[in-house]
C-alpha cells in the first residue's frame, strides 16, 4: 500500500535557518543520497569549518541542475509513518499564486523563528501569509537555541511576543518546539540540553498533523453542468465531493427544493451511485427547476448560499482591478457577474509588503483581502471546509485573478 | 585601520545572489575596466596599487614573467601609511610558490587526457587553494587585531576554485558565503574590491569585464580600478 | 565508412516482439530497430559525463586561459 503523503511548506525569516532546518530534516531522516554528506563534509573542513547543513539543499539541487537525479521541484524525506514533502517555496510570488490557484497545497506550515533575533518584520509577514491562506496546522519552531545558552527564559520570551502576535491574526500554532537545526536538538531526536522542554520534537509534530481529508469522505456537493432531455431529463454534473446515491434526499441550491434520486445514469453502465470526481448524470422523482450551476448537496450538511464573499486574491492580469468593475465570478460550474465591493488590503506577493489598506485598486502579481459582491446568490463554501467550492477565479474574457473563500457570513 | 578585501574574480551577480551582506555592504557595484584589453588578474591589481593603467609595462612582462611582477612600495599608495599590511597581494608581494603551483596543475588537467585522470588533479588543484585559503584568512583575521594603519588581505579562492568549479554553483555559493563571513569579522569601515568578477562556462569559470567594489560609507558610482588608490587616500584623510 | 558488425543474443520472445513492433514503424529490420534503441541508451550515458567536462566547454575555456596568462 502506498504510503500517506503530507505536504508542508517551511517559513519565516531569510536568516533565520530554513535551510539548515531542511539539510537537517533530511540528514536525520536519511534521505540524502550516499557520498553527498561526505562531499558536503570535506568542502565546509576545506574552508576550515565543521559541516553546515544549510548548504544540503544548494547540493541537492545543484545534481538536479545537472539532471543526474530525476526529481521535481520538491524535496521529499520519509519516517516509518508517513512520506513528506517540503514545497519549495522559491520567491513568495509562485508560492501564493500556486497556493491560491491550487497548483500545489501544502497541508501544514512550520514558522520559523531565531532565538537570538526574536520575531522580525518578516517573521509577520510569512505568519501573516500562512493566516491568509487559511493554513491551520501550524509549528512554530525557535531556532538557534545553541546561540542562546539553551536559556528556557529566551524562549518563553520569543513565545510570548510571537503568539500575542499571531492570536491578532487568527493563527493558533499547534506547537511551539525549542530547536537547534545546526546541532540537531528536538529536530528528530530529543536533546538534554533543553530539559526544561518535554514537548514533541519537528518530526513527532509533524507525525500528529493530519492529511487532506479524501473527498469521498466529505459532503455531498454536486455541481450541475447541464440537462439533458432524452426520453427521461438527465441532470448532468460533476461529484465534487462526496458520494451521490439512488434513493438520496437532496437538495438542490440555491432554489433550496427538495427531492429524491431516482436513477444514477452512466453511459452503456447500470450504477447506483457515483463518488468524488466522476463525472455523472442523475434523474429525479420530482420534476424541479434546476439549471447549470445549481449544487445538490444533503440535506444533513449545507453549503452557504449567499451573494457577499470574504476572500483573499491572487491578480494575475495586467490590467489593474479598478474599484466599482464588474466582472465574472466563476465557481465549479457557477458563473455570474459580480464586483468588489471592499478592497481591505493589498500586499506586494513578492515582498509580502503591505501596499494599501481600503484600496482602490489591485495591479498584476498582488494579493488582496476583499469583499465580492455577486449579482445573485451563489453556492459557496469555506476554503478550508470544501476546496472545490472554496476556490473561484475572476475573469473578463481570461481569467483575471484566483481566489480562496476564508469567511462567510 | 583602513581595510581593504581584495578578492579576485568577485563575481557581482553571485554576491547578490547568494545575498552576501557583508560583502555587499551598503553601496556596491560594478568596476569599469574596458580600458583593458583582457581582465588579466596582474594588469589589474598592478594598475590599482599604482593608481595608473599599468597592462603595457605588465604584458612587456611576458606570460610567464608578468606572474612575478613586483612593484616597489614607493610605486604604490601604500606608500602614504606608516604602517600598512598587505597580504598576498599580485603584483607586490605575491607568495610565488603558491600561485606557480596553481598554475602548474591547470596546466595538467589540461593536459591530462583521461576523465579519472582529469577528476584526480582538479582535486588536487582545488584542495591546495583552499589550504591556501585557510592559511590567509587566518593571517588576515590575526592582522585585524593589530595596530596597522593599513591592511590589505587578498583572497585569491574564488579565482582558482571557479576556474575550474564555477559551474558548481553549491561549491561556489560556500566559498562566498565564507568570503561573507570574513567580511563580517572587519569591524572597521572597510572596502571590498575585485579585479574582474567570473562567467560560466559549462563547469569552467571564464573572468568577466567588470569587477566588484563596495563599501559602507559612499556611494564611488562606477569607478575604474585606478580610481582606489586616490579613493583611499581620501579616506585617509577623513579619518 | 565501413562499419564492422558482431553479434548478440537476445531471447526469441523479444525478437518476436520487436517484429511485430517494427511493422508499426519505419525500421527496415529489427536488427536497425535494436541498433537504434541501444544507441539510444548509450547516449544518454555518454551525455550524463559530458555534463562533467564537455570537450567543446573546455577548449573555449582553455583558450580563454591561455589569453588570460594561464597557461603559457
Ligand atoms: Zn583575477
Amino acid at each position: 500500500m502506498e504510503k500517506e503523503k503530507l505536504k508542508f511548506v517551511i517559513v519565516g525569516h531569510i536568516d533565520h535557518g530554513k535551510s539548515t532546518l531542511i539539510g537537517r530534516l533530511l540528514f536525520d531522516t536519511n534521505s540524502i543520497p550516499e557520498g553527498k554528506i561526505e562531499e558536503i563534509k570535506h568542502l565546509c573542513e576545506s574552508l576550515g569549518k565543521d559541516i553546515e547543513f544549510g548548504y544540503i539543499m544548494d547540493h541537492l539541487e545543484e545534481e538536479r541542475d545537472q539532471g543526474i537525479t530525476i526529481d521535481t521541484a520538491q524535496t521529499f524525506f520519509n519516517t516509518k509513518k508517513r512520506d513528506y514533502v517540503i514545497i519549495d517555496a522559491p520567491g513568495h510570488v509562485e508560492f501564493l499564486k500556486n497556493m491560491i490557484s491550487g497548483a500545489s497545497q501544502a497541508e501544514a506550515a512550520v514558522l520559523i523563528v531565531d532565538a537570538e533575533e526574536g520575531v522580525k518584520e518578516q517573521t509577520k509577514r510569512h505568519a501573516y501569509i500562512l493566516g491568509m491562506l487559511g493554513l491551520a496546522q501550524v509549528i512554530v519552531v525557535i531556532n538557534k537555541m545553541d546561540l542562546v545558552d539553551h536559556s528556557q527564559e529566551r524562549f518563553e520570551t520569543v513565545k510570548k511576543e510571537l503568539i500575542q502576535f499571531l492570536s491578532e491574526i487568527n493563527i493558533k500554532p499547534s506547537y511551539i518546539i525549542p530547536i537547534s537545526a545546526k546541532q540537531g536538538d528536538f529536530i528528530a531526536n530529543k536533546s538534554l540540553k533543553m530539559d526544561w522542554y518535554n514537548g514533541l520534537t519537528v518530526l513527532e509534530a509533524l507525525g500528529t498533523f493530519r492529511i487532506k481529508e479524501n473527498a469521498n469522505d466529505k459532503p455531498l456537493r454536486f455541481v450541475i453542468q447541464d440537462i439533458y432531455n432524452f426520453d427521461k431529463r438527465i441532470i448532468a454534473g460533476r461529484v465534487e465531493s462526496g458520494t451521490i446515491r439512488e434513493g438520496d434526499e437532496i437538495k438542490v441550491l440555491p432554489s433550496g427544493e427538495n427531492t429524491r434520486v431516482k436513477s444514477v445514469e452512466e453511459f452503456l453502465k447500470e450504477v447506483t451511485e457515483a463518488e468524488a470526481g466522476k463525472s455523472t448524470g442523475i434523474t429525479t422523482e420530482d420534476k424541479l427547476f434546476i439549471d447549470r450551476g445549481d449544487v445538490i448537496v444533503h440535506d444533513s450538511d449545507q453549503p452557504v448560499v449567499t451573494d457577499l464573499i470574504k476572500a483573499n486574491l491572487f491578480w494575475m492580469d495586467k490590467i489593474p482591478y479598478k474599484n466599482g468593475t464588474s466582472v465574472w465570478f466563476r465557481c465549479a460550474t457557477q458563473e455570474v457577474p459580480c464586483d468588489i465591493e471592499k478592497i481591505n488590503r493589498v500586499i506586494n506577493s513578492s515582498t509580502l509588503e503591505l501596499i494599501a489598506e481600503d484600496a482602490l485598486e489591485i495591479r498584476n502579481r498582488e494579493v488582496a483581502e476583499v469583499m465580492i459582491r455577486t449579482n445573485k446568490p451563489v453556492v459557496v463554501e469555506n476554503f478550508n471546509k470544501i476546496e472545490e467550492l472554496g476556490r473561484f477565479v475572476l475573469g473578463k474574457d481570461d481569467t483575471i485573478a484566483g481566489g480562496i473563500i476564508t469567511e462567510l457570513e | 585601520m583602513i581595510v581593504v578585501l581584495a578578492i579576485d574574480a568577485l563575481e557581482h551577480t553571485l554576491v547578490e545572489g547568494f545575498n552576501c551582506k557583508n560583502l555587499m555592504q551598503e553601496f556596491h557595484g560594478k568596476t569599469d575596466i574596458s580600458e583593458f584589453s583582457e581582465p588579466r588578474t596582474m594588469v589589474l591589481w598592478s594598475s590599482f596599487m599604482t593608481g595608473k593603467n599599468m597592462e603595457e609595462e605588465v604584458m612587456a612582462l611576458g606570460d610567464e614573467g608578468m606572474w612575478h611582477t613586483k612593484f616597489d612600495i614607493k610605486n604604490t599608495f601604500f606608500d602614504q601609511f606608516k604602517d600598512p599590511k598587505i597580504i598576498d597581494l599580485p603584483g607586490f608581494n605575491y607568495i610565488r610558490e603558491q600561485h606557480d603551483k596553481e598554475r602548474i596543475l591547470l596546466k595538467q588537467f589540461f593536459d591530462a587526457q583521461s576523465e579519472d585522470e582529469k577528476k584526480s588533479i582538479r582535486t588536487e588543484y582545488n584542495n591546495h587553494a583552499f589550504e591556501h585559503h585557510r592559511k590567509i584568512k587566518q593571517e588576515f583575521i590575526d592582522a585585524l587585531n593589530e595596530d596597522y594603519d593599513f591592511l590589505l588581505g587578498y583572497f585569491s579562492i574564488a579565482d582558482v576554485i571557479g576556474h575550474l568549479n564555477f559551474g558548481n554553483r553549491a561549491m561556489m555559493k560556500m566559498i562566498y558565503k565564507d568570503m561573507d563571513e570574513i567580511a563580517e569579522t572587519i569591524k572597521n569601515n572597510y572596502i571590498v574590491l575585485s579585479d574582474h568578477g567570473m562567467d560560466k562556462i559549462g563547469m569552467f569559470g571564464d573572468h568577466s569585464n567588470y569587477g566588484f567594489w563596495s563599501s559602507s560609507v559612499k556611494d564611488f558610482g562606477n569607478p575604474k580600478i585606478t580610481d582606489f588608490a586616490e579613493i583611499i587616500k581620501e579616506n585617509q584623510q577623513v579619518k | 565508412m565501413s562499419v564492422e558488425y558482431g553479434e548478440i543474443k537476445i531471447p526469441i520472445d523479444l525478437i518476436k516482439k520487436i517484429e511485430e513492433r517494427v511493422k508499426e514503424t519505419e525500421f527496415e529490420s529489427v536488427d536497425e530497430y535494436a541498433t537504434f534503441v541501444l544507441e539510444e541508451v548509450v547516449k544518454d550515458d555518454d551525455e550524463e559525463i559530458e555534463e562533467v567536462f564537455s570537450e567543446e566547454d573546455e577548449d573555449k575555456v582553455k583558450e580563454r586561459l591561455r589569453a588570460l596568462g594561464y597557461l603559457d
